[in-house]
């Protein structure tokens, strides 16, 4: 059984995942709203609870790859004296 | 009680059921319900809470996790826009933005909500400043400015005891620069230049760093208000993290790991000693406001430009996130009905039901499923109602009208004087002897006039700021609101609030979007919901106001516009909506409970 379920669902702040969903289960927010989500009952209540909608690991290291190059982008468009204030966006492989 | 010792000859106690009280903390007893060993104990996690009102990056904090700031930062690499705005942050929700003098990102900040300093950073003029301002809860106000100028420098201790440390100018800086509430003096130079660590402390002589830039850095660097010594290393060396807490209790979490990427790491500290916490961050963060102590920590903000906020809290409680779950359905759908009531006791009285429109019907809902009561003597539809499931009230209708009937639990009673002002899709609040119509449509003019009940007759209330129609209301007479709609024809969608405390309005905190069609629900002015509605499309969106502000909540389990709302802010109800829906939705707002631990043998 895979580690791991993968799904996208937008952060509505407080409550979103609590302190109790943190210790049930592995969480990790990624951009483009895509969550990696421990594989288990818990996990998988979640995102259901969250209306997420559930995606294969290549959808979605897709949308986080989108985000990111749209991230690139923008940033690559500063000025040298704008990207001396922050990094590049870095590419991010999902676990 | 019997106790485990007398059965097994072991000191342990037996219950039935779970205690509840904070006493629990580090007891084992046995669940014979359950047939488990249990205790509680204090652990530490990160969760979300409410977004900021906009995205910001390179911001930087202040305060304790339930009276905080978030100062300064930008808008992003995309519109890199330097915002000159704090926000004040609650526990759970953010203010609407405070203006700030200087426009600056990376500034180096302490305090608290109501004594914060922001000093130095890299204003919008592109230069590295020196100009610092203080904020005394309402407003900033600039005061005398930095020695040395300097960017991404780590500000620690209180207004009239804080330090702003090291950062960079033309080099890195070893400076330390000491506040006392009034002007500025040089303090013990740090042994390495250092800017962007992750540092705390509620005075100079508690305050540390750790980590930062240039390069990965690890080392730890406490202040005794003289000068600073070298502790133990993090053991994930990192910049832009933020930092929590005294230098003999702190936390230090997220920033940015080589070669640049973010980090979701979490170490304490104890004076001496970093040791990596089980607790993560649920979105990897670096470049944001962190604030608070080593139990209760936030940290809000990302790099790029995010909103959100992260929460960390050591603690024997566990909450339970709020929710929407569905109820029992009306047996007739309807949509731009009254209704009355508590989550386990309420009303839904007419409404329109599709073709031929009105309806004179009324269903009585316990908690778990709607059953049929007495019908009203007049079909109604998109009209204002309040009061108790045997109290109620109900009045207007379409075509407007002013007419009002009562129930008091086995009939409705037609009453001989209606409003002054016929209209319909208006905002409703109260109870049966003290009822108040606010606003809605008059005919072809969308109207800010209100009217009080009192029992037996309207009168005349406070007009509203702005007039509307198809909007909420929530609480009581003396203590209500009223939110979102729009105007007419329903081209413009209104996000603003006006409180009403039984004499005239006043402008509370905005909706984040403007909405018509919603549903709300709430006891006080303090204390209510918004849901669902059109924002111009059918939302789900659910947000909950505390008397300054709206945050975030759960959103519903389908989108809705158009029925009707009951209840309170931690136990609401949502019925109906168009098109003539059947459906019924109940919110449980958090709840806090002890954190169970099962023990087991493995």
């Amino acid at each position: 059984m895979a580690h791991f379920i993968y799904g996208t669902a937008t952060n509505t702040g407080k409550g979103f995942f609590t302190a109790e969903d943190r210790r049930e289960f592995f969480l990790r927010g990624f951009p483009a709203d895509v969550w990696c989500i421990g594989n288990n009952v818990d996990g998988a209540r979640w995102l259901a609870e969250k209306n997420g909608v559930e995606k294969t690991k290549a959808e979605a290291q897709a949308l986080v790859d989108a985000e990111i190059t749209a991230a690139q982008t923008a940033w690559d468009a500063l000025s040298d004296e704008q990207k001396a204030l922050s990094s590049r966006p870095s590419d991010i492989t999902l676990p | 009680m019997t106790t485990y010792k007398e059965i097994f000859g072991k000191p342990i106690k037996v219950v039935s059921s779970d205690p509840t009280d904070a006493g629990a903390e580090g007891q084992v007893w046995y669940n014979s319900t359950s047939g488990t060993f249990k205790t509680v104990v204090s652990v530490g996690a990160w969760s979300s809470s409410g977004n900021m009102l906009e995205n910001r990056q390179n911001v930087e904090g202040a305060g304790t996790q339930t009276a905080g700031l978030a100062i300064g930062g930008a808008t992003g690499p995309a519109t890199p826009a330097f915002l000159a705005t704090s926000s004040e942050y609650n526990g759970s929700s953010w203010s609407s933005p405070v203006s700030k003098n200087v426009a600056a990102i990376s500034e180096a900040t302490f305090g608290t909500e109501t004594a914060a300093v922001a000093a130095g950073g890299y204003n919008n003029s592109g230069a590295t400043a020196s100009t610092v301002e203080e904020y005394n809860g309402s407003s900033w106000t600039a005061v005398t400015s930095l020695p040395q100028a300097t960017r991404g420098a780590m500000g620690m201790g209180a207004e009239n005891s804080g330090l702003v440390v090291g950062g960079e100018e033309s080099s890195v800086l070893t400076n330390t620069q000491e506040y006392n509430g009034s002007g500025w003096t040089a303090g013990g130079a740090i042994p390495t230049g250092v800017y962007n660590a992750a540092a705390n402390g509620t005075s100079e002589s508690n305050s540390w760093f750790a980590g930062g830039s240039d390069g990965f850095k690890n080392a730890t660097v406490l202040y005794n208000g003289t000068s600073w010594t070298v502790s133990g290393n993090l053991n994930t060396a990192r910049d832009q993290a933020g930092g929590s807490g005294i230098q003999t209790d702190a936390l230090a979490f997220g920033g940015r790991t080589p070669p640049n990427n973010p980090s979701n790491v979490t170490e304490s500290f104890n004076g001496s000693t970093w040791t990596t916490s089980s607790a993560t961050l649920g979105t990897n963060a670096k470049q944001a406001a962190a604030f608070g102590t080593s139990t209760a920590a936030v940290f809000a903000g990302n790099d790029p430009a995010a909103a959100i906020t992260q929460e960390f809290n050591f603690s024997i409680y566990s909450p339970i996130a709020a929710t929407w779950a569905s109820g029992g359905a009306l047996s007739t759908g309807r949509e731009s009905m009254s209704s009355a009531g508590t989550q386990t006791a309420a009303l839904a009285v007419g409404g329109r039901v599709g073709p031929p429109g009105a309806s004179t019907a009324v269903e009585s809902y316990n908690g778990t499923a709607m059953s049929g009561a007495p019908s009203l003597n007049t079909a109604r539809q998109y009209a204002g109602g309040c009061g108790t499931q045997t109290a109620a009230i109900t009045y207007a209708n379409n075509p407007v009208s002013g007419a009002t009937e009562e129930y008091d639990g086995s009939s409705w009673a037609t009453q001989p004087n209606s409003m002054s002002t016929a209209r319909r899709s208006f905002a409703s609040f109260g109870i049966q002897t003290a009822a108040l119509a606010a606003g809605g449509t008059t005919g072809p003019a969308v109207s800010s006039l209100t009217e009080e009940y009192n029992g037996t007759s309207w009168t005349a209330g406070g007009a509203l700021s702005q007039a509307r129609q198809y909007y909420a209301g929530a609480g009581i007479e003396t203590s209500g609101l009223v939110f979102g709609g729009s105007d007419n024809p329903n081209s413009t969608k209104y996000a603003n609030t006006e409180e009403y405390g039984g004499t005239s309005w006043t402008a509370g905190g905005a909706l984040p979007t403007g909405t018509s069609g919603l549903m709300g629900c709430g006891a006080t002015q303090t204390a209510a919901l918004a849901f669902g509605g059109y924002q111009p499309s059918k939302v789900a969106t659910t947000v909950e106001y505390d008397g300054s502000a709206w945050s975030s909540k759960p959103a519903m389990g389908g989108a809705t516009a158009e029925g009707s709302g009951a209840g309170t802010n931690v136990a609401g109800l949502s019925i109906g909506g168009s098109p003539a829906e059947t459906g019924v939705e109940e919110f449980t707002g958090e709840i806090v409970q002890l954190d169970y631990k099962t023990l087991t043998s493995s």
